[in-house]
């Protein structure tokens, strides 16, 4: 399978859209989550829209984004919606545990808004955007890949998954199975080495 | 000389100011009293960081500098930058000054200090802010006796006026500021 062109075509496209997905979630959530902190009146009207999504099926919004745009961005979009509400959610816990004395001292040193985000609440929400990050990869990479089953688009894991399930080709679809595996395995190691590289480099 | 009349403060259903009044020298004063009694409420009343029930306090600090009893320095920052976030026009060099004085290294983080060191990194960020008044909640606990000379020195170098909390009279001998028993 591994020398077939078709095969690295269709791992290359799948990453693609999954990783794009991804990092679009992370971009939106990311500001998502610092509009509703820092805005009632946004966290009135979004928040219940975030949590509306994290409490749909996947399989509902795939059929539902199927009819809304082409197939073969269905999934970069449904990677995105699953990373969204975890970013989301755990970004705007951090921030609401941000240290309240920390704070105090940040007004009491006349900090504007803009050096309280800059100097306590985004170093507090550090360890929380980790954690959310190695999380909602796991959810990108499934959803991506559950989306791309439901689609078929040309190049793609998922297709070929599909396909080897309804021409009974067992081993092509464990075969499948274990590269989604080993993809996701290698990209958490990736993205783990981003983060520490990242935080290393904030420190010093 | 700074006013207060009739202040009263409250924190929820325990009222720990009612018509309070005093006179306080320019210099300043030393905040002194037994654990509980409000010291650190009135320190923050006088710098503006609590908004009192009514009274009133004049004049008040444009731009007060605090010492916090707990430190609050910034985890995620070295020394240095503890000490310079407060201040984007003063210049490294004089934060590199005033820590040397106090005798800490600035490249260290806060977790790797002992608390004699944090205190002493408080000190130094309070006196690099360049505020009209410094507001110091136990300005010297866990520094031992030429520590305290030298930061008691900083501060009077300063000239500028100064509020302190202490359970210690010597301390307020030693700033050469009157007392205010609460």
């Amino acid at each position: 399978m591994v020398r077939d062109g078709d095969f690295w075509r269709a791992t290359g496209t799948t990453l693609l859209r999954v990783l794009s997905g991804y990092l679009l979630g992370i971009i939106a959530g990311a500001a998502l989550s610092l509009i509703t902190s820092f805005s009632k009146m946004a966290d009135t009207f979004i928040s219940p829209v975030i949590r509306i999504v994290r409490a749909t099926p996947v399989a509902s919004f795939i059929i539902l984004a199927l009819l809304w745009m082409g197939k073969s961005n269905v999934p970069v979009f449904m990677s995105m919606l699953m990373v969204v509400p975890v970013i989301w959610g755990n970004l705007s816990e951090e921030f609401a545990s941000t240290d309240k004395d920390l704070l105090q001292m940040g007004r009491a040193y006349g900090f504007t808004k803009l050096e309280q985000l800059r100097h306590i609440y985004i170093p507090s929400a550090v360890p929380g955007f980790r954690a959310a990050t190695l999380t909602s990869l796991g959810l990108a990479w499934k959803s991506g890949i559950a989306a791309e089953v439901l689609c078929q688009p040309k190049y793609a894991i998922g297709s070929d998954l599909y396909y080897s399930k309804i021409y009974l080709e067992t081993p092509s679809l464990f075969a499948w199975t274990a590269v989604v595996i080993i993809m996701s395995y290698i990209l958490e190691k990736l993205i783990r080495h981003i983060i520490t590289v990242f935080e290393g480099r904030k420190v010093s | 000389m700074m006013k207060i009349e009739d202040l009263s403060f409250r924190y929820g259903d325990k009222q720990i100011f009612s018509d309070l009044s005093l006179v306080i020298p320019d210099a300043g004063a030393c905040i002194m009293g037994p654990s509980g009694r409000g010291k650190t409420t009135l320190l923050f009343l006088i710098g503006g960081l609590l908004i009192p029930e009514k009274g009133i306090i004049e004049p008040k600090p444009q731009r007060p500098a605090f010492v916090f009893q707990e430190d609050r320095l910034l985890p995620w920052y070295p020394v240095l930058k503890n000490v310079t976030v407060v201040n984007n026009n003063a210049g490294e060099e004089r934060a590199l000054q005033i820590l040397d004085a106090l005798e800490i290294p600035s490249d260290m983080k806060p977790d790797e200090l002992s608390g004699g060191m944090k205190r002493r990194v408080a000190l130094a960020r309070a006196l690099y802010y360049e505020g009209d008044m410094l507001f110091l909640d136990e300005p010297f606990k866990g520094l031992d006796t030429r520590l305290r000379e030298i930061a008691a020195d900083l501060i009077l170098r300063e000239h500028k006026p100064f509020f302190i909390t202490t359970h210690q009279a010597e301390e307020a001998e030693m700033l050469k500021i009157p007392v205010i028993d609460i």
